[in-house]
């Protein structure tokens, strides 16, 4: 969809319909949201519904990185201690590496 | 121009015109070999040391998944090992060594010294190692009768042993049976790597070995069991381990009825009891000729004399209530050298009365160990459980030995050394005050010196096919198992009438068919079909899987202890065979419903719950693997290697950007021919 043919309602309203989407656990929703609305947000000129869009950009990207950074943390802190934890650590795998602790 | 055969203008020509010339050179090359074949030299023969696990660690080698690679390296003296570990400029190595060097000090000084890759034992030329033993030095010490803290739990039975087979070396070792891959290793380590004079080091190109042994399995036994337990889509595709174990195969002498009859009362029943198994640190390779297959053929033997119709209906005619013997069981106990598995599993199946009898039933516990004795000064010795009551026992042994010249020293009992580790332990763990003797070669160490190793074959015991003189092996086990039979025959008949005589043939026959050839004739007739001309390994194996070392020992025992069925056709029998246990070999149909075998798996994977870590029971599992492979090839220094690479990308970039701008000017280059043609 090319954002720049659709109406500044059909804008915002997208804008807001993917920044709800992503409270359902969809960090990416927020993160394409971000990024999609990023120029409409920020480099476009000036419209009535841009401060409502900038809002929801702002958040949707804020979300994203919160998220991104938990999955991070969460990633590290597994990845050092998976050993450690034992029966737990295999539990909380997906893949159980072979031939290794 | 047209050096193309089809001028054109569109890419596609261009790129089908590549695929022609392509499919054209192959056509031309087709017999050339892939390129790894030309880059590489397989080395087939090997035996692949491998990885187990128990309760709490895990011992044996493994290789990374893509195999490990090192420069070949012939340990020959102080000097290559140094070189190995320390001089040499170009690790890692592959370590190659002969036996005499295959020592503990040097592999675990490989192992952490982090420049050697792996190790290659190579077959010995000429010189024979006087002992290579990789078990420890008192076998199986934490599963017998003596705690930690006891003077007599690790006494040393087996100094030879340097308990290489219970480390984790975590690298590959192969060991290269085979002659001529031996000599084509030694001949790319003379041709490209042998330092110069001994001291300089050769340039590169070198002869490199790539070694291959990845283990699924890691950590210990409750780790590697729950992996392989986890949800898959795949049922079983997460195995990465499976517990050691097989058969025990047992048999009465005597008819029992377990429904009909009467249980057996306390002190009724006479055991003769011997190993199946052995061990190596290598895969497929464990001849174990005096570690167990001594024994196993003595019992064998004593299997024969008694089961022999001429004595066994005498024996049997005895009037019930006379003699409290009432019957005598033979065992044939599977896995014993990892922590006594068999004996510990049928003492656990006794305890929850899923076995005929229990054991409070047992009057006298006989067990046949280590029983090569092939010299004119060799001996038996009769060693005896510290609260035994066998004088009765020993008494008879001693005359049925003297009728029959077998030289044999009983030990007094309750001696600084205690009993020599024997499956009788698992029995006196359950019940201390058994009656149990053990007959083997040494009255303290091992007489053998290559207990549980790869080396403990025919020659080390002196056995020659047909050698039946005097002092030979044969005639010695045959005039034990002779003894043997006599003293339990007094026993059961409370009369010294009834006598057997040693028979040299029939041991002699059996050592041909476990040391030399699973070819022969026992073997064939029990069978029905032709064997692999040499010997069955003797290692117990994994648990799914049955070898054909207790497959055919329990032959053996049908063909001695079965009774023959008359004008029985060979149909007739393979229809009874669930019904009544006829079993046909030997062109007869023989009722072998007396002779059993039962799993011989730890109980420590039975039990709910079990503690891992208590060492109880044994919990060795043997990790998965996917193969096995050594290969050599040359190999080039790091910057001929990056200088390879890199121009190799160079080339095809440069090939693209060539290829890419001619297609852009093709109408220039190529002359048009008419439209018509061009697409």
């Amino acid at each position: 969809m090319n954002l720049s043919k659709q109406k500044n309602e059909r804008k915002l309203f997208l804008a807001q319909r993917y920044f709800y989407a992503g409270f359902a656990f969809l960090p990416f929703v927020w993160a394409i949201n971000a990024v999609w609305f990023y120029k409409e947000a920020f480099m476009t000129p000036p419209y009535a519904e841009q401060q409502d869009i900038k809002k929801y950009v702002i958040r949707s990207g804020f979300g994203a990185i919160l998220w991104a950074a938990a999955l991070i943390a969460w990633n590290i802190v597994f990845q050092t201690n998976r050993v450690a934890w034992g029966e737990t650590g295999d539990d909380l795998s997906f893949v159980i590496p072979q031939g290794r602790p | 121009m047209g050096w193309i055969w089809e001028p054109s203008r569109s890419g596609f020509s261009v790129m089908l015109s590549g695929i022609i010339l392509w499919l054209i050179s192959s056509l031309c090359l087709s017999r050339a070999d892939r390129t790894f074949t030309k880059v590489y030299e397989p080395i087939l023969g090997t035996n692949a040391c491998f990885k187990r696990l128990n309760g709490t660690h895990e011992i044996g080698c493994r290789s990374s998944s893509k195999g490990d690679v090192g420069i070949l390296h012939l340990i020959e003296d102080k000097h290559s090992i140094n070189w190995v570990l320390k001089d040499g400029p170009n690790p890692p190595y592959i370590a190659m060594l002969y036996p005499i060097d295959f020592t503990y000090e040097n592999i675990i000084q490989f192992r952490d010294s982090g420049r050697v890759n792996g190790v290659l034992l190579l077959k010995e030329k000429g010189r024979n190692s006087t002992s290579f033993s990789k078990d420890s030095t008192c076998p199986n010490a934490n599963y017998g009768i003596y705690n930690s803290s006891s003077p007599k739990h690790c006494k040393n039975w087996n100094p030879s042993g340097n308990s290489l087979l219970w480390e984790n070396l975590n690298f590959p070792i192969f060991y290269i049976h085979s002659a001529t891959e031996t000599d084509k290793l030694l001949k790319c380590f003379d041709n490209f790597n042998r330092p110069v004079n001994g001291i300089t080091a050769r340039g590169w190109p070198l002869c490199a070995s790539q070694l291959r042994s990845f283990m699924l399995g890691a950590v210990d036994t409750p780790t590697c069991l729950r992996r392989s337990n986890v949800f898959n889509m795949n049922p079983g595709a997460a195995k990465v381990c499976d517990p050691l174990g097989d058969q025990n195969i047992w048999a009465s002498l005597l008819p029992h009825n377990a429904s009909s009859s009467e249980p057996y009362p306390n002190n009724s029943l006479i055991v003769i009891a011997a190993r199946i198994d052995g061990a190596s640190l290598f895969d497929e390779i464990s001849p174990a000729a005096d570690s167990s297959i001594s024994g196993l053929i003595t019992v064998l033997s004593i299997m024969k004399h008694l089961g022999d119709p001429s004595i066994r209906d005498q024996l049997g005619s005895e009037e019930e209530g006379d003699n409290p013997i009432k019957n005598v069981y033979f065992m044939l106990f599977n896995g014993e050298s990892f922590g006594y598995i068999g004996s510990s599993r049928i003492v656990y199946d006794m305890g929850l009365s899923n076995f005929p009898f229990n054991v409070s039933s047992i009057r006298y516990f006989i067990e046949v160990n280590q029983a090569s004795v092939s010299s004119s000064n060799g001996s038996y010795f009769l060693h005896q459980s510290d609260l035994s009551q066998s004088k009765e026992l020993t008494d008879l042994i001693e005359k049925h030995k003297q009728l029959l010249n077998l030289k044999m020293e009983v030990v007094r009992p309750r001696n600084e050394w205690g009993l020599p580790p024997s499956s009788l332990q698992s029995f006196l763990k359950d019940r201390p005050d058994l009656t149990g003797i053990v007959l083997t070669n040494h009255k303290k160490e091992y007489k053998n010196k290559f207990y549980n190793g790869i080396f403990d074959d025919k020659d080390k015991i002196s056995y020659y096919y047909g050698d039946r003189g005097v002092y030979s092996l044969q005639q010695n086990v045959a005039s034990l198992a002779a003894t043997v039979s006599n003293t339990v025959i007094e026993l059961l008949t409370s009369s010294s009438d009834l006598k057997v005589t040693p028979d040299p043939e029939t041991v002699d026959e059996l050592f041909h068919c476990y040391l030399e050839s699973a070819n022969c004739s026992i073997f064939y007739e029990l069978t029905g079909m032709k064997q692999v001309p040499k010997p069955y390994a003797t290692y117990v194996g994994v648990a799914t899987h049955l070898t054909s070392m207790s497959q055919v020992c329990k032959l053996v025992a049908s063909r001695y202890l079965g009774y023959l069925v008359e004008n029985v056709t060979e149909s007739e029998c393979w229809k009874m065979q669930k019904t009544k246990g006829y079993y046909w070999m030997n062109e007869s149909c023989y009722d072998i419903s007396s002779i059993n075998s039962t799993e011989a798996r730890s109980p420590a994977f039975l039990i709910d719950g079990y503690d891992w870590r208590s060492g109880k029971y044994s919990s060795w599992t043997e990790s998965i693997w996917q193969s096995f492979s050594v290969r050599i090839f040359i190999k080039p220094s790091l910057a001929h290697e990056v200088i390879t690479l890199v121009s190799g990308i160079l080339m095809l970039g440069l090939s693209m950007l060539v290829v890419g701008k001619i297609n852009e000017k093709a109408d220039i280059i190529f002359e048009s021919r008419s439209e018509a043609l061009v697409c």
